[in-house]
């Protein structure tokens, strides 16, 4: 199964880095082999594919359509402590500026140019300090560790 | 009852981006205001950084348009290391080049794919859950395809010259740190129909004729919706011809008469003052010999056309004589019009990416050249969406000190607040009912210098849009949001 994680935001904004800093810790436990991420689902391995972006925009809805699951991990500034995961679907919405594109647009956008758009789930990590910087709050940093443990939970909970 | 109507796009964290519109008692327009996102936090956070960091540092500005970021500092640099553009080598400024103009190629395309086209074939007051990019696709889906594949080629002229699509580090100090291999070249020139220059330039030519029939179709709309005088900036080279990336400062008035006479921009600051007003984070530039009250500029494609005085590849040119044609030559200060010049801008890049992979000097094996050190440089280029400042000093240590920024969206504060209250005293005076087609007239103001939201949070958490009326006493009326 190819698992498509998407991070979401800006490393420069402290805790709107979250999506970010979630990436970098599933590539590092990538390299280290450790499981859940190197587990295998029935006779097929499950390979996960980790990328980090400032923002969404209209070619990551090619990226998605390949994967067979994407999750998108963002920083989110009233959503519930520490962390949830819940699944969306496909909507279209207006844009505004060309910089920022919403996970449900992407999706929508998969299905329609490319003719599939994957099970995807958003992951949102409470964040609480966006001012200029570059470290997470340390409430937001205890969120990222919750925010793997759902995200590792998840993974084990695929058949 | 005096009415306060608040409208708040795009930013999902206070504070980065509102517009406000108060009404009196006769629901006439008395003020109307556009709030967007504070940018000065950024130029703290570079200071006491090595300057030789700066050109990577910077691309965290923005995922849209790092690369002009990345170019603009980078310049800034190439001077604290004792060279101007006449002082790199061909190979490290032409590849800064082609990595400018394939940025340039993926922005425009974006822009007209995901802000433009909508409003283009529906109309601002169709139903918004048809007015989007997937509706675009559901009736053009050609369109639609050649968009994400024009945006794609722009993107991989990027990535084979910076390194990377996002956050590349091509450019260093006095130069670059790659060449372009043959493999590389020939992939992008050449590459298999439809993913390749020609075709690229063909799409790009194809959408200005897109343009140009729905303007035929809709001249009311598209001359008179938020068309207002300005003075315009920009960059052009030494002969007067639109040039992104290098040049010299030139400003027009309304008249089409030199207000900014082709100053080297190492002395923008005797030429560009920055007005703050207590309403808004965000500053106001002005020309400083025309005043804080008349010395406001548009930039951006509009404004380039409005002040280089030739396109030197021949496509661009022949398009550029019909865009200046339609104002009998003098300046054109028509808001949606911007969509045109972003086209044949769209078309003249493709060009210009074309011929500089047909250029050898591209394998040249001379990437960085430095003199003596200096510790003050300024680097501009002009970024999609107009002309990016950035000056930095250092001290000894080479410790960045110092740091100004003005991006295009500061440079276009006045003209969108000016194109927002078009729209309010057009649109929403005498109203006592704020319709969906109303609010998207304003964004539609608003989507014309598609404003960059870049040192803005992603965060999720608030309403993409949401009206708010108030009255006199700040009672809330009513709230609409999408």
């Amino acid at each position: 199964m190819k698992v498509l994680v998407v991070g979401v935001g800006n490393p420069g904004r402290r805790d709107d880095g979250l999506g970010g800093a979630l990436v970098d810790r599933i590539n590092v436990e990538k390299k280290g082999g450790q499981a859940p991420i190197s587990r295998e689902i029935g006779a097929c391995p499950l390979s996960i594919k980790a990328e980090w972006k400032t923002q969404l925009n209209i070619e990551d809805a090619q990226a998605v359509q390949d994967a067979d699951l994407v999750v998108f991990a963002d920083a989110t500034t009233e959503g519930e402590e520490p962390a949830t995961l819940e699944e969306i679907a496909p909507a279209a919405q207006i844009a505004v500026t060309t910089h920022a594109m919403a996970p449900a647009s992407v999706l929508a956008l998969a299905e329609e140019l490319y003719g599939r758009a994957p099970k995807a789930y958003l992951l949102a990590i409470r964040g609480y300090d966006f001012d200029i910087g570059e470290t997470l709050s340390p409430q937001a940093a205890a969120n990222l560790e919750s925010a793997l443990s759902l995200f590792s939970e998840f993974l084990l909970s695929l058949k | 009852m005096a009415r306060k109507i608040t409208i708040e796009p795009v930013t999902r964290v206070e504070g980065h981006g509102k517009v406000t519109i108060h009404l009196d008692d006769a629901h006439r327009v008395t003020q109307s205001r556009f709030h967007i996102v504070e940018f000065r936090g950024f130029e703290r956070f570079v200071q006491g950084r090595p300057y030789w960091e700066a050109p990577v540092l910077v691309e965290r500005l923005c995922g849209i348009c790092p690369v002009s970021h990345h170019l603009a500092a980078a310049k800034a640099a190439d001077v604290i290391v004792g060279l101007g553009l006449e002082g790199l080598s061909p190979t490290a400024e032409k590849m800064r080049r082609l990595m400018h103009y394939g940025q340039m190629f993926q922005s425009h395309a974006l822009h007209f794919f995901h802000l433009c086209s909508p409003d283009l074939l529906f109309g601002a007051d169709a139903d918004p859950a048809i007015r989007n990019v997937i509706g675009v696709i559901l009736r053009h889906r050609d369109l639609a395809v050649r968009a994400v594949l024009l945006r794609k080629f722009g993107q991989e002229v990027i990535l084979a010259t910076a390194g990377k699509k996002i956050h590349g580090t091509g450019a260093i100090p006095g130069g670059i740190n790659k060449n372009l291999g043959p493999e590389e070249r020939d992939a992008l020139l050449r590459g298999p129909a439809p993913f390749n220059a020609e075709t690229m330039i063909q799409w790009a030519a194809e959408a200005v004729e897109f343009f140009k029939d729905f303007h035929k179709k809709n001249r009311a709309l598209v001359d008179g919706f938020a068309a207002f005088p300005s003075n315009h900036l920009s960059l052009v080279r030494k002969d007067g011809a639109l040039d992104f990336y290098h040049g010299v400062l030139r400003a027009v008035d309304a008249e089409g008469r030199k207000v900014l006479d082709d100053v080297d921009y190492q002395t923008y600051l005797d030429h560009i003052g920055e007005e703050v007003r207590s309403w808004s984070y965000m500053k106001f530039p002005y020309l400083r010999r025309l005043g804080k009250a008349d010395g406001w500029y548009r930039v951006g494609p509009l404004a380039r056309l409005n002040t280089c005085d030739f396109i030197p590849t021949p496509l661009a040119q022949k398009e550029f004589e019909i865009f200046k044609d339609f104002t009998k030559g003098r300046p054109n200060n028509m808001s949606l019009h911007t969509h045109w010049a972003r086209l044949i801008e769209l078309l003249h890049s493709g060009e210009v990416i074309r011929d500089l992979l047909l250029d050898p000097d591209l394998q040249g094996t001379e990437l960085v050249r430095k003199r003596k050190k200096r510790r003050e440089g300024i680097g501009l280029v002009e970024a999609p969406r107009g002309t990016l400042f950035h000056h930095y000093q250092i001290d000894g240590h080479d410790q960045i000190t110092m740091a100004n920024l003005i991006v295009s969206t500061t440079n276009n504060n006045e003209p969108m607040n000016r194109a927002v209250d078009w729209v309010a005293r057009n649109v929403l005076e005498g109203q006592t009912e704020i319709t969906e087609g109303m609010l998207n007239r304003v964004e539609i103001a608003i989507r014309a210098y598609d404003p960059c939201l870049s040192c803005a949070t992603h965060a999720l958490g608030q309403m993409p849009l949401a009206v708010e009326l108030y009255d006199a006493g700040g009672a809330l009326l009513d709230r609409r949001s999408r």
